[in-house]
């Protein structure tokens, strides 16, 4: 039955709190599964209202050293503010592939026949796009005007608020001194609440959007300069040829001709900033091919160290001197081994596997892989002897006893030991990236934290969030692949 | 009839000098190809090492074992054994299980012989509905049966059983008593059992002995069981023969616990205090 199916699912997955929603849904006993709901989604409602509640309230009192500590609302825009500069990414990028587009096809029929009717034709939907792109931002820039208005106003109404004699700061004999323009100089407090105040961001998507199709505007309009120098030159030519002109001149304007051919035939290279989405994206791509490296290297050698306790006895001691080595010291060692090896043509440059990218995934592995390893050898050396016995009487060979016997016996302790490397490895990948300056979550904490404003703040707690809910969804797959592999029930939430 | 299985003087200890224990000491036992011997015991007393001797998991500390008149040499795909726990492994189907034991016995079989063999077995033991599921939705009954299944798909000779049934509720153990004599019957396989159940052992043994009590657990004497078969239960409890045999066995059996507890030197005794009342 789906419901039933449904609700298997939910179980498996630990989301048990979906299962009482699905059985109301399905008009089962509505006031017992009603009490089940408000019990599992009130409780957590309360407590986290209680710890906005209370941030609420801290973000009043906490002074950091940029300003006022920001408060739940202004930390809410500045998340929605990257969202809208994530959009207008996309849009960029968009616009970015449509004008390549028409760039390149430009350029292939240049090469046949500067003077075609098809790069009339192309010219003229260049022309097309600027007017509609300086139509649309037009219109854009005057919702922008409103939001300005609106915002300079909210800016002002605190100023206002503050401009009273008990925040003027006042000299020794009681005097309210005076800055630069003449004005009573604000405490502290008025100051940081009027910064607060004006670093609110506003229309960002608007001003965004307005930006791109002013770069692109702009773009398009050299590209079409460029058209029509190369189409004069070849004109020029074209007369001097007729003529029998003078051979320095004709020289003169091929060359020209080739150097604006050449502009036009060039790639243009795309100039993202990044944005949130990205380095989100770079930074689980970067711990998953640690977590790779780590279960590729740990479990092998966790089955061996199972399976020999010579082996283990061996290598304990440098499993016991590594495992407690803090990122930061790895990660050092690591930016200079990767860099050593991958240096002048070796060096790697991609969008994701460049060398940055390869500190902060080896990082990784080193830290996070010791929990796979010893889960792994405990799961080995610890399996059941009725299970043994079975393989002794049953005959089974080396190979059968370990791939039919050993390795599924111990799969519950490996993924409890995966479980474990993916939840360190993420943790250890933030402060790694911020050290090999990998361009993922890590480098924009970092980055925020160099700019030194109650806005960049504001973003380090956005990242914040953000790095605990992917921890927590990496989490729970590993949860629910963990009861998936796992024959007994038993696995710890 | 022929011996299958001799052990002479075979003595099992753990441990050496100071801290051994001899677990089992001068064990003389004989089996004849097609016997059915039940050897009964209190729990605690050896009879899982006895088991782990015979299909050849343990090596005597010293004496011999003899299975065809050869010295045993480790375990043998001859003498299948039924452990107490069913000793499934939780990962593999009910087929995949009894598929391990014919792919590793039977290499050179098809996937599709394999697979008929498998099948074969497992609807021996009625449990061909439930072939694809995990030993974990099967009860203590069903996955006992399986183990049944794994066992016989090797075709052994002879069934080594270590309290198989003692794990099962009333009803379930006597359904699976009955299957298990129908399939000796039928199969003509030699089987030991062994059972804390002096009822079990008269209802389905030829012979029975019991084990005394460990350490240096010996076995008692013979007690053959001359009843007509099929013993059907509803005659047994008012047949004579039945009642004294029964009688004798227990007797003999609460006698030697009474002497191993007279005996028991290592008996811990307590300390002669009194609570504090006042």
């Amino acid at each position: 039955m789906f419901k039933q199916k449904l609700i298997n699912a939910f179980e498996l997955s630990g989301l048990t709190w979906f299962i009482p929603i699905i059985k109301l849904l399905s008009g089962e006993n509505p006031k017992e599964q009603g009490a089940e709901i408000l019990r599992m989604l009130g409780l957590p409602i309360i407590a986290l209202s209680a710890f906005f509640f209370t941030w609420g309230y801290l973000s009043t009192k906490i002074q950091t050293s940029v300003g006022k500590l920001p408060s739940p609302v202004f930390v809410w825009n500045q998340s929605k503010a990257m969202i809208a500069n994530y959009r207008v990414e996309l849009y960029k990028k968009a616009q970015y592939e449509k004008f390549e587009a028409i760039r390149s096809s430009i350029a292939m029929q240049m090469d046949k026949n500067v003077n075609s009717p098809e790069i009339q034709s192309l010219l003229k939907d260049i022309d097309g796009v600027k007017t509609k792109f300086s139509d649309e931002s037009e219109k854009l820039n005057e919702q922008i005007a409103i939001g300005k208005e609106a915002h300079e106003a909210s800016v002002s109404a605190v100023k206002e608020k503050y401009n009273k004699p008990e925040f003027y700061v006042t000299s020794d004999d009681g005097q309210p001194l005076k800055d630069m323009d003449g004005n009573p100089q604000l405490n502290r407090e008025a100051v940081d609440e009027i910064n607060l105040a004006s670093e609110q961001k506003y229309m960002v998507y608007e001003m965004g959007i307005v930006q791109v199709l002013n770069d692109f505007s702009s773009s398009y309009g050299s590209l079409a300069s460029r058209v029509s120098k190369v189409q004069k030159y070849q004109n020029e030519i074209d007369e001097l040829t007729a003529t029998g002109g003078d051979e320095k001149k004709l020289a003169k304007a091929e060359k020209r001709k080739q150097t604006f051919l050449k502009l036009i035939r060039k790639e243009t290279a795309y100039s993202g900033n990044g944005s949130i989405i990205d380095y989100i994206k770079l930074s689980i791509i970067t711990v998953l091919f640690g977590f790779a490296i780590a279960a590729t290297v740990a479990i092998p050698l966790g089955i061996i160290c199972g399976l020999s306790t010579s082996f283990m006895t061996a290598i304990n001691p440098l499993i016991q001197v590594f495992r407690p080595v803090s990122p930061l010291a790895w990660v050092l060692i690591t930016i200079q081994i990767v860099d050593g090896i991958f240096v002048g043509d070796l060096a790697l440059e991609g969008d994701v596997f460049k060398n940055t990218f390869l500190h902060a995934g080896i990082t990784v592995a080193l830290c996070s892989m010791w929990a796979t390893l010893s889960n792994t050898a405990l799961g080995v050396s610890s399996i059941d002897t009725d299970y043994m016995n079975v393989a002794k009487v049953l005959k089974l060979n080396w190979f059968d006893r370990l791939f039919k016997i050993i390795i599924p016996a111990a799969i519950p302790f490996i993924f409890t030991g995966l479980r474990i490397t993916l939840g360190v490895g993420w943790m250890v990948l933030i402060v790694s990236e911020m050290m090999a300056t990998s361009r993922g979550l890590g480098w924009y904490i970092d980055q925020q934290y160099q700019n030194n404003k109650v806005e960049s703040l504001a973003n380090i707690i956005v990242c914040i969030f953000i790095i605990g809910l992917v921890g927590a969804c990496l989490d729970r797959i590993m949860y629910t692949l963990q009861r998936f592999v796992s024959f007994n029930d038993e696995v710890s939430a | 009839m022929s011996a299958l299985l001799e052990m002479k003087n075979v003595c099992l200890a753990y441990g050496e000098g100071n801290d051994k224990t001899e677990v089992l000491k001068d064990i003389n036992f004989t089996i004849n190809e097609g016997e059915f011997v039940a050897i009964v015991g209190f729990s605690g007393t050896g009879k899982t090492t006895l088991i782990n001797l015979m299909a050849g998991l343990l090596e005597p500390t010293s004496g011999e074992i003899l299975y065809k008149g050869k010295a045993l040499n480790g375990p043998s795909s001859e003498r299948g054994v039924i452990f107490q726990n069913y000793s499934l492994l939780p990962w593999l189907t009910v087929g995949g299980n009894v598929n391990l034991a014919v792919k590793t016995i039977f290499p050179e079989l098809t996937a599709k012989e394999r697979r008929n063999l498998v099948e074969k077995y497992v609807d021996m033991v009625n449990l061909l509905p439930a072939i694809d599921k995990r030993p974990k939705e099967l009860s203590g009954g069903m996955r006992q049966r399986v183990s049944v299944a794994r066992a016989l798909s090797v075709n052994p000779s002879m069934l080594l059983m270590d309290e198989p049934l003692s794990a099962l509720d009333a009803l379930t153990r006597a359904v699976l008593q009955d299957q298990i004599l129908e399939i000796w019957k039928e199969e003509k396989k030699t089987v030991v059992l062994i059972t804390n159940d002096v009822d079990e052992g008269i209802l389905m043994a030829d012979r029975i002995i019991p084990l005394k009590i460990g350490p240096n657990a010996q076995l008692g004497p013979n007690y053959q069981v001359e009843l007509a078969r099929p013993r059907l239960r509803k005659g047994m409890n008012s047949d004579q023969k039945y009642k004294t045999l029964r009688n004798e066995v227990i007797h003999y059996l609460n006698k030697i616990k009474e002497q191993s507890e007279t005996l028991d030197e290592n008996k811990m005794v307590l300390p002669d205090v009194m609570p504090i009342t006042a």
